[in-house]
C-alpha cells in the first residue's frame, strides 16, 4: 500500500493485510523493532501533529513543543525495543512525550518541581467515572479554552482525557501516577476549570 | 516545510546509523538488573529487620521496660537507631524500584511502602524466630565471620551511662559485686525500692543493672537476671561490652 502524509508530501511503502486495513500503530511497532524504517516514518507521521498538540496544552510557549518533538521521535527510535506490541502504543510514546516536555519544563519553571505529591502518596480509590462529560462538547471546549489557565498537576491529565481521548489507566500509565490519582486530578481540574472559565 | 525537513532528517539520521535503536539484550539486561537488585535490597532489609529484632529481644532492651520511667532513657538511647535508619534507607530503595523503575506504572505511594513494610516485616520476623542470629553472633564472637561479623560484635549489650552488665558476684542482703567482662568489680548497693522484674538473683547470674553510680559504688534501681537461652547477649561471650562500665 502507498500511503502519502499530506501535509509533509512523504510517500511511506506499507503493506496492508488482505483485507486492506491499514496496520495498526502496534503492528507498525513491531515492524520498527525488525528494522522496517517505513513503518517507522509512518508512525511519525501519524503522531507528530498529536504530540505537537499534546505539547503546546503543557508548555507556556508552544513554539518549544516543535522543538522537542525531533528528541521525542529519537528516542522513541532508541528505546522501541523495550515496547511490547502486545500493548497500546499510544500511552507508550505519550509517555516518552510526556517525560521529554516536563523535561524541558523543568528547565524553565519550578512549577514542574513536584518532589513530594499528596494526591500520588495518598491515592484514593474511588474512581469516579464522568465518561458521560468526556463526550460533552460544552466541556471539551471549557477544557480546550480554559487549559492553559490551570495548573500543569491538572491540566496535563484534563488534555489527554478530554483532548487526547485516553483512559484513567492509560493515562496513570504516561504520568507515572496510580490510577486512582488521576481520577482525582480530573475531577479537581475540571472543578477548578470551570470556576476560571465562568469568571471569564 | 519545516515539518517536512525534520521528518527528513530523522529519517537520514536513522539511514546513516546516527540514530540507533538499542538492542533488545540492553533491555533484558536491565531488567535483570533491576530483578537482582529489588532481591539483594529486598534481602538485605529483612536482615536488618530481623537483626533488630534479634538485638532488642537478646539484649536485654525490652527488659528495660519492666523498670518503669526510669528505664525510657536508657531504651531511647540503646535503641538501634543506626540499624534503623539504614532499613528505612533499604525500604525506600525498595519502593522505588518495584514502583518507579519495574513499569507496574505509578510512583510510590503510603499504601504501596505500607504494602512492602508488612513483607519485610512478615519475613523478618519469621527470620528473628530461627537461629540464624544467634549462629552468626556465635561466629562473630569467634571471628569467624567476615564483613557482617563486625555488626553483632559492634552491638552487644545496650549502651548507656545508666545501664551496667556483666556478672553478678558475692550476692548478699544488702547488694552484690557486679564482675564486668573487663574483669573490673563494682559493688552494687541494692535497697527497699529496687526492683527484681524477674525475681531475685542469685551467684553467677548474668545480670543487667539500671543505676547510677557514686563514690565508686552503683546504686541500683533495677536488677534484672538473663538465664534463658534466648537472652544470648548475655550468655558466656555474648558480653562484648559496649554497655560495661567505662566504655
Amino acid at each position: 500500500m502507498i500511503e502519502t502524509n499530506k501535509r509533509t508530501g512523504i510517500v511511506y511503502n506499507i503493506a496492508v493485510d488482505d483485507n486492506n486495513i491499514q496496520p495498526s500503530d502496534e503492528v507498525l511497532a513491531a515492524k520498527v523493532q525488525k528494522g522496517d524504517v517505513e513503518a517507522f516514518s509512518l508512525l511519525v507521521s501519524r503522531y507528530r501533529q498529536k504530540l505537537v498538540r499534546y505539547g503546546n496544552k503543557l508548555l507556556f510557549n508552544p513554539s518549544e513543543a516543535e522543538d522537542v518533538i525531533q528528541e521525542i521521535f529519537l528516542k522513541t527510535y532508541k528505546y522501541i525495543k523495550s515496547f511490547n506490541a502486545d500493548k497500546k502504543f499510544s500511552p507508550w510514546i505519550y509517555r516518552i512525550a510526556h517525560n521529554e516536555f516536563i523535561n524541558l519544563g523543568k528547565k524553565r519553571s519550578r512549577e514542574y518541581l513536584d518532589f513530594f505529591d499528596p494526591e500520588t502518596f495518598f491515592p484514593h480509590f474511588s474512581l469516579k467515572d464522568i465518561t458521560e462529560e468526556k463526550g460533552n462538547l460544552q466541556v471539551k471546549e471549557m477544557v480546550g479554552e480554559c487549559l492553559d489557565k490551570i495548573d500543569i498537576k491538572y491540566r496535563e491529565p484534563l488534555a489527554l482525557y478530554y483532548l487526547e481521548g485516553f483512559a484513567y489507566k492509560e493515562i496513570g500509565e504516561i504520568l507515572n501516577i496510580p490510577t486512582g490519582t488521576v481520577s482525582i486530578r480530573i475531577a479537581r481540574g475540571l472543578a477548578k476549570l470551570k470556576i476560571i472559565c465562568n469568571k471569564d | 516545510m519545516e515539518e517536512q525537513s525534520q521528518e527528513k532528517q530523522l529519517l537520514e539520521k536513522i539511514k546513516t546509523g546516527e540514530a540507533k535503536m538499542l538492542p533488545k539484550s540492553y533491555f533484558v539486561g536491565r531488567t535483570a538488573l533491576l530483578v537482582v537488585t529489588v532481591f539483594l535490597a529486598g534481602i538485605l532489609a529483612i536482615f536488618l529487620f530481623s537483626f533488630a529484632v534479634f538485638y532488642i529481644s537478646s539484649s536485654g532492651y525490652s527488659q528495660l521496660s519492666h523498670f518503669g520511667a526510669m528505664g525510657l532513657p536508657g531504651m531511647f538511647l540503646s535503641f538501634p537507631w543506626l540499624t534503623a535508619i539504614v532499613l528505612l534507607i533499604f525500604l525506600l530503595i525498595l519502593a522505588y524500584l518495584i514502583f518507579n523503575s519495574t513499569g507496574i506504572g505509578h510512583k510510590p505511594s503510603l499504601y504501596s511502602i505500607i504494602l512492602i513494610i508488612i513483607v519485610v516485616t512478615l519475613f523478618g520476623l519469621a527470620v528473628a524466630k530461627t537461629s540464624f542470629h544467634a549462629r552468626f553472633l556465635n561466629r562473630a564472637i569467634q571471628n569467624n565471620l567476615p564483613v557482617i561479623g563486625a555488626v553483632y560484635r559492634g552491638y552487644g549489650i545496650m549502651h548507656s551511662d545508666s545501664i551496667f552488665s556483666g556478672t553478678a558476684t558475692q550476692v548478699n542482703d544488702s547488694g552484690f559485686v557486679l564482675e564486668t567482662e573487663n574483669g573490673s568489680e563494682i559493688p552494687v548497693v541494692c535497697g527497699s525500692n529496687t526492683r527484681y522484674p524477674k525475681g531475685k538473683i542469685i551467684e553467677g547470674d548474668p545480670v543487667m543493672v539500671l543505676g547510677s553510680m557514686s563514690d565508686g559504688k552503683l546504686s541500683a534501681y533495677g536488677v534484672n537476671y538473663f538465664r534463658d537461652r534466648d537472652d544470648i547477649y548475655f550468655q558466656g561471650r555474648g558480653m562484648m561490652g559496649r554497655g560495661m562500665m567505662g566504655n
